[in-house]
């Protein structure tokens, strides 16, 4: 298998573990409506969209940033989706909530995983 | 250490059943100590569900009453109630004897007396109080959600540093007054958290705590800080290893590495699943779509997802459009089955929390699957 064919179905699986993961959860969270969307659009699109828009958010994100936490708030920010446009308060709800649904779903996996292999 | 915390809240009891007594005579007061001082839990267990509705109609007591220090009093009580049984169930705090205050409440709407203004102040100072009214948001907020409730309470006392009088004593007229302040402003900050979940509560009058300024804007400033500092606290429960970190940047490069290591595993083991496991391709548009209809009402049954986990391994090309006859089934699924979700989330979110003690050993398997990578 190519380098690139290997990259496309490891996608394909990533995505596929977050879709079945936001199922899950629904669109009870922000986060989850916001990785819903993502992947929808993504979907459509084809391809993975870049970041390129970002100064009408960073905007926004700078003039939240006076709570003191600034480096932390926008790596946070980038790792749980929809991070961007939430509030510090809100964000950290959702980052406990996210945290949450991986970890079930590690655990979840993990055990399928030693089914699986027995 | 927990004999002392336990002596400490019943000796706040007593005083609760001094004042109940009071106010109510002596049939709320028996009630209440038989609530108290017979087994909570199986009670608790029953009465978790009427909570909610609970909160609602005490929130809009304070509409009824007319006076503002009514509406004061009417938050802190009920929130005292759930503090005095949270220490003691570490579940979803029970009001069975608020409703019998409430009760009483309505009939009498101005219990003023030298002696109640004491007594208010002496449970008020309870610094689990303040810790779970600025959790009063989170609460209300995430009712419908059972994996934030499942979350034990956190009953350690000192997250919050307020200035507590030490109110002991009923019979301390000097620090009487100065508790009152204490205590209108916490209740101030109660009727603000209130106030943020839509209730309209009457105009409060408060007081200033001690060396605090009343200005409207650092209020809600200190409000916010508190909803801030109590999530931050729900996140070091979360994340394994946080609790002995103090300062709140260490602890979020703790829960940044933290999330990106679960992120990594999601991966890994999806890949290993994959490889293990080969499928056919499935449609992951029509996947997408489907579930945009089913998703409004946010019903989605969460059973699919046990479904779809050997599914989700993607092989080959996106060409076959393969209707499979088990998706359909997943979105048809019977409501009932959407429950599953909830408690399935529960369960393992258990065993999620107590992933401090086997936390070495989950850790170390993945990385024994990496190794073998």
């Amino acid at each position: 298998m190519s380098s690139k064919d290997s990259h496309r179905r490891s996608q394909k699986i990533t995505i596929a573990a977050y879709s079945s993961m936001v199922r899950a959860v629904g669109t009870r969270r922000a986060w989850s409506r916001a990785l819903l969307f993502k992947l929808r659009s993504q979907a459509r699109r084809g391809y993975v969209v870049k970041r390129r828009c970002f100064s009408v958010k960073k905007r926004r994100v700078t003039k939240k940033a006076s709570s003191g936490e600034l480096k932390q708030a926008e790596k946070l920010r980038s790792l749980v989706p929809g991070g961007e446009a939430m509030e510090f308060c809100e964000l950290l709800e959702e980052t406990a909530d996210y945290i949450k649904c991986l970890a079930t779903q590690v655990i979840r996996a993990y055990g399928k995983h030693q089914k699986g292999s027995r | 250490m927990v004999l002392a915390l336990d002596s400490h809240f019943r000796a706040s009891e007593f005083r609760i059943l001094r004042f109940l007594g009071f106010l109510e005579g002596i049939k709320a007061g028996t009630e209440f100590r038989s609530v108290n001082c017979g087994d909570k839990t199986q009670e608790i267990g029953v009465e978790s569900l009427q909570f909610g509705e609970e909160i609602q109609r005490l929130i809009s007591v304070p509409q009824e009453s007319g006076t503002s220090f009514t509406a004061l009093l009417e938050l802190p009580t009920t929130q005292a109630m759930k503090l005095l049984h949270s220490p003691e169930s570490h579940e979803t705090p029970v009001d069975l004897s608020g409703e019998v205050w409430s009760n009483g409440r309505i009939d009498r709407p101005k219990p003023y007396h030298s002696q109640s203004f004491t007594c208010p102040p002496t449970f008020l100072s309870n610094t689990a109080l303040l810790e779970h009214a600025s959790r009063f948001p989170l609460f209300a907020t995430t009712e419908n959600s059972p994996e934030t409730s499942s979350i034990p309470s956190n009953s350690s006392a000192n997250s919050h540093k307020v200035k507590q009088e030490p109110v002991d004593s009923d019979s301390n007229p000097d620090s009487s007054p100065i508790a009152l302040k204490g205590a209108t402003k916490k209740s101030k900050n109660v009727a603000n958290e209130a106030s943020e979940d839509g209730e309209k509560l009457p105009y409060v009058h408060v007081r200033a705590r001690r060396g605090q300024a009343t200005d409207s804007h650092s209020l809600a400033e200190r409000a916010r800080r508190e909803k801030i500092n109590a999530r931050m606290k729900l996140l070091q429960e979360l994340v394994p290893g946080c609790n002995k970190i103090s300062g709140t940047a260490m602890v979020l490069d703790e829960i940044i590495n933290h999330v990106q290591s679960l992120q990594r595993q999601v991966e890994l083991l999806s890949m290993r699943l994959a490889a293990v496991d080969p499928r056919i391709d499935f449609n992951l548009d029509s996947l997408l779509a489907a579930e945009s209809g089913s998703l409004m009402d946010s019903n989605f049954p969460g059973v699919v997802m046990p479904l779809m986990w050997p599914e989700e391994l993607v092989n080959g090309s996106r060409q076959q459009y393969q209707q499979q006859p088990w998706h359909f089934d997943g979105l048809h699924q019977p409501v009932c089955m959407r429950e599953e979700d909830n408690p399935n989330f529960i369960t393992l979110e258990n065993s999620l929390l107590s992933y401090d003690s086997s936390a070495n050993s989950a850790s170390l398997q993945p990385n024994q699957l990496k190794m073998e990578l």
